[in-house]
Formats: structure tokens, sequence, C-alpha cells
């Protein structure tokens, strides 16, 4: 499955423009705000229906029209039309007929996105990492959007009752405290879901992505481990017992768990189920651990709205010991990670849009990158610099077709 | 808009405090009120005034009454062993509607939720607890919906009505009714999934 055309009517700084692909990889050239990343943001579009670079819908129509749309061929498949209009939200419409729900065209077109803001996931704070997961949590499990809302929604709860237990001797009605556990045990519930499906994303990545890294290093050690809240304060302790960690198996262990975890054993359901209720236990005792510090903070301070995930190469944490260079190395393979599981879970083969990525690699890197998506999907890449593309002779790769971004109009080229 | 003399205006205005009444509809119901005779508009405000007068919560349930006692309550056909717990009145009219429940209601009024400061005191739990402690009740059955603040609910009462001894269930949740399982969401099919029952 390919983007086989594409078109753009008043899309960004767009006012007409319609392209054919095949499906080799497609070339994108041009300066800086030109337009590039605006291609790669529409295809992105016509997958998910967002945006990857603002929540605000407006943004994407072309300044002075009223509305746009945007025109996708999917070889073999669809057509997949998306109007957008200032004053109200978008209208799909998949072989001109309209859909009632955005869930219908999701996922026509998988798409996965690479852009240098991706670095964050690795470098930066927590969230980020929570966001990355989160994300591709939503791709692949219709469910988990469910799950996290109920999931906020008791959080605010909780937090709620904690600003009025601070000062319990004027609370106009006592008996909202002994509730307290009641909303504790509803957290713990949903926070719990949160927590298994995000390990489990973990555990169904963690091979993959050793094996991009190996691949991009030749270091055969590395890891990424799921980091509980209760965790993250202990200290970077990878031997405590405050990680989830998995064995070679794919079950995953908690806490002591680790120290006599024996990889021949084979992963068994119920040792899964039975380690999940321990999470649930250890959860709340640790909510009540918590309260004095809660109560003053007047939020919840351990749940998976705090957890993270460390990555580990050579034994040490990438975030703070990594180079600039292993850090997008890492950032890349999660992306990958991401295109495997989409590949798993949709059974469709995504569409990669790699914007301005090439030019932060090394040649080697480039090439290796390149020889591993270039011939498995249909890949667009972005770049402003010629010469990271003329690096590419000699790697085993072609671009079907080359255009060149000027000023809201594209040339092909070559 | 403002062409309307003040006596229309003002009605205008109190038709649209109503639920689901907006400007258009407010206008449409007091240009039909204009035609009507002196008698039928007497008639109708005397319905408004009755109704406030008449109606009270029934002392036992609190679902609506007009003595210290609703039908439910004091009919004697009805299980006494059963209670249904629901937020609102109107609530008891959908299960009523179903005639499939032939027990006793609870009206709860609200659902717990912290952010509104809404304890269990304001959602009558304490004297729910006492009623199926005095009366003997053998089973409470929470139809309550399934927003977080309903689950909350559904919650708290299953840990202060345990010690009771009365079983406690839950109104079952999953596919609908001559629905088709290929129009029905993920989400849905998951729930039927998960609550799935021998047949």
């Amino acid at each position: 499955m390919y983007l086989e055309k594409l078109e753009l009517r008043n899309y960004r700084n767009y006012e007409h423009v319609s392209l054919e692909f095949g499906s080799d990889s497609v070339l994108i050239l041009g300066d800086n705000g030109q337009g590039k990343t605006n291609l790669l943001e529409s295809i992105y579009f016509l997958s998910t229906g967002k945006s990857h670079r603002t929540q605000n819908q407006s943004e994407l129509i072309n300044w002075g029209a009223d509305y746009s749309i945007l025109r996708a061929v999917i070889k073999g498949s669809h057509l997949l039309e998306i109007e957008l209009r200032r004053d109200a939200g978008i209208k799909v419409r998949i072989d001109k007929t309209y859909q009632k729900r955005k869930k219908d065209f999701v996922f026509l077109l998988p798409a996965v996105i690479f852009s240098p803001d991706d670095l964050k996931v690795v470098k930066e704070s927590p969230s980020n990492r929570r966001d990355f997961l989160d994300e591709v949590l939503e791709k692949v499990d219709p469910a988990y959007a469910y799950t996290k809302s109920r999931y906020q929604k008791v959080l605010l709860q909780r937090n709620s009752l904690l600003k009025s237990l601070e000062n319990i001797g004027q609370l106009k009605n006592p008996g909202i405290a002994s509730t307290f556990e009641t909303w504790n045990e509803y957290l713990v519930n949903y926070g719990v879901k949160i927590i298994e499906k995000r390990v489990s994303l973990i555990r169904m990545i963690r091979d993959k992505f050793k094996e991009y890294i190996s691949y991009f290093f030749g270091i055969d050690k590395s890891d990424i481990i799921y980091l509980l809240s209760w965790g993250r304060e202990a200290g970077l302790d990878y031997q405590g017992e405050n990680y989830c960690n998995f064995p070679a198996d794919g079950g995953f262990e908690y806490g002591n768990f680790a120290s006599n975890s024996n990889s021949d054993s084979r992963y068994e359901l119920d040792k899964e189920i039975n380690e999940i209720k321990e999470i649930k236990e250890r959860y709340l005792s640790k909510l009540e651990e918590n309260l004095d510090k809660d109560l003053m903070l007047k939020t919840t301070s351990i749940g998976p709205h705090r957890d993270d995930f460390v990555i580990l190469l050579g034994g040490r944490d990438l975030r703070f010991f990594g180079s600039q260079g292993q850090q997008r190395i890492a950032t890349l393979s999660l992306k990958l990670c991401e295109v495997f599981l989409v590949e798993e879970k949709t059974s469709r083969t995504p569409v990669l849009l790699l914007d301005d990525v090439l030019s932060e690699l090394d040649l080697e890197r480039k090439k290796l990158l390149m020889e591993m998506m270039g011939h498995r999907f249909q890949t667009f890449v972005t770049t402003a610099n010629i010469n990271s593309i003329e690096d590419l002779k000699d790697a085993k790769m072609r671009f079907g077709k080359k255009y060149m971004v000027k000023n809201g109009n594209v040339y092909q080229w070559d | 808009m403002t062409a309307y003399i003040k006596s229309v205006e003002k009605l205008i205005n109190e038709f649209r405090k109503l639920p689901g009444i907006g400007p258009k509809s407010a206008r449409r119901i007091v240009f039909y009120l204009l035609k009507l005779t002196r008698e039928e508009i007497l008639e109708f405000s005397k319905a408004l005034v009755e109704m406030k007068d008449k109606v009270r919560f029934c002392s036992i349930c609190f679902n609506l009454s007009e003595g210290e006692m609703c039908s439910i309550c004091s009919d004697a056909t009805r299980d006494r062993k059963k209670i249904c717990v629901v937020q609102n009145v109107s609530d008891v009219t959908v299960i009523e509607a179903t005639g499939e429940y032939k027990g006793l209601y609870y009206v709860l009024g609200g659902l717990l939720s912290p952010i509104e400061d809404i304890g269990p005191e304001e959602i009558r739990i304490p004297g729910l607890v006492k009623r199926v402690e005095s009366e003997g009740i053998e089973e409470v059955i929470l139809a309550l919906n399934p927003t977080v603040e309903g689950e909350g609910t559904a919650m708290y009462l299953k840990k202060v009505l345990q010690p009771t001894g009365t079983r406690i269930t839950r109104l079952a949740s999953g596919l609908p009714v001559g629905g088709d399982l290929e129009y029905v969401d993920e989400l849905t099919v998951g729930k039927a999934l998960s609550n799935r029952r021998e047949i």
C-alpha cells in the first residue's frame, strides 16, 4: 500500500498542488521556509486527522481562504478527502461518501512522522516520554484513550479532595473525607490499567529497540525499562526493587522478582496476572505512604501520570550520559519501533515521513537508515541540503521521484 | 428582539430558563399562549402551582410523591427486600417503564464529587445504609450512570453496604438490545466481552 496521489487546496502556503508518486521513496528538496514540512504535515493529517505541529486547525488553512481540501489516492484502496473550514470542524469523505466518525478514516493511510522535535522524547523531561507511549498506544489500542481520560478525571476528583481535606476543621461536610479511600481505590483501578498497557507496549518493542540500536551502533548492550513513579524517587538504582523489568521470556517482573529471574521459564499468563495484582497492592500502599506529602502539595504525587522510562546504553542512562548523536539514534530507534507496532497492529504498511532527519546524521548512519527504510516503505524525505543526498549515491536504495519546493510551488526535478 | 412588549418579553425569558428551551422555542411557546383564552391560561397556571404545592418527596425513597409515601413505597405487591439505587427521580421512571423491576427504590439526588464538594451526606447515603440495615434488605441494585462520579459513588456504596451483609449488584453494561455487533464501537464490545456470561 502506498500514497499514489496527493492534492492540496489552500493548505498552509499551498494554493494548489497535485503530486503523483510511485511505491519508491520520495525526496523533497527546498530551502528553509518554502513548505517542505507542510507537505509532510498534510500527509500526516490525512492519516490521523491531526497535525503533529499544531492543535489549531485554522492555522492549516491558507491565509485569505475559508476552507482547505486535502485529497489522497491510496493505491489499491480508497480515495480519501478531508475538508477543513475555518468556522467548523473537519469533514471526511471516503470514496466520495461522507463519514460520520473520525475513527472510520484513521489508519486508512497509516503514517509515522519523524521530526527533529522527537529528540525531546529522549532528552527532556519525563512528560515527553509519557506522551510518546500514550500517542503510540492511542494509535494501536482503541480503548486506551478512554482509560486515560477516565484516569485523569478520577485524578482531578482526588486532587480536589486533597485540597478540601487540608482544612478539615472548617470543612462544610466532614463526611466527604470518608470517600477518600474509595477515590484511591478507583484511581488505582484505572492507573494500573495504564501501567499495564504501557508496560506491555515496552515489552513488545523491547527486542526491536535493541535490534535497532545494535544495527546502528553495533552496541549490543542496550535496554529500555519502564519506571514506576515511586521508583523514580528512589534514585537511579537499576537493580532496585522499584523497576519493572522484563526477562527474556517476555513476562515482566516486578520488584524483588528481578533477582531470581529464570530466563528458561516460559511466559505464563497466571504469573503476569499475579504481578499486576502485586503492582496494585504496591500502588495502594504507596498512595497511603505519600498521603502527608500529597496533602502538603495538594496534588497526587504517585501514579502513571508521574511514570517514566529509561533508555540504557552500555548500562548508562542515555538521557544524562549519551552523546547528541546517540540520543538522535535512540530517538530514531524508538520511532522505528512505532513503525513496527503500527504495522503489526494494523496489518498495514505505514508511510514514513522523515522531516529533515537525514541532515542530522553522519554518513554511515544515514546510509543504514535509508537502506533499512527506503526499500520496505514508501518514505518521504525532506532536506534543505542537497549534499546530504549526494552522500547516499552508493547506498542500496533509490528515490523514485524528486521534487523541489519553492515558495508554495512544487517542481519535479532530477 | 427588543420590539416586544415588556410582559411578553418577560415570559419569553421565563421559558428560556427551562431545560432544552432556546430563544426560538421560547418565542414559539409564548406566541402560542397568546392565542389561548383567559380560562385556559388560568387552568395552565393553576396546574403549575398545584404541582408545586402538592408534590412532595417520599420520606422513604425520595421519589416524587403526593403524600408522605410515594405510590411505589406504599404498594403492598412490591418486593420489599430489594432496593434499586438511582441518581435522579427521572431514573425511577426509566426503570419503571421496563416493567422488569418489582422492588423498591432509593433516589440519591446526586453523585459523589469532591470537585463540587458533594459528599455522602449530600446524597443521603447514611439514610440508605440505615434503611438496608433496619428493613433487612436482601439485594441492593446500583443503577448509576457509568460516569467517573457514578462509578465512584457505586464503589463507595459497595464499601459502606458490605458490612450489612446484603447482596450488592449493578446494572450490566454492554451491547444494546437489537444492536448489530458490526455497528457497535470497540469499547462497548470490549466491555460486553469482559462482562460476558454463560447461556
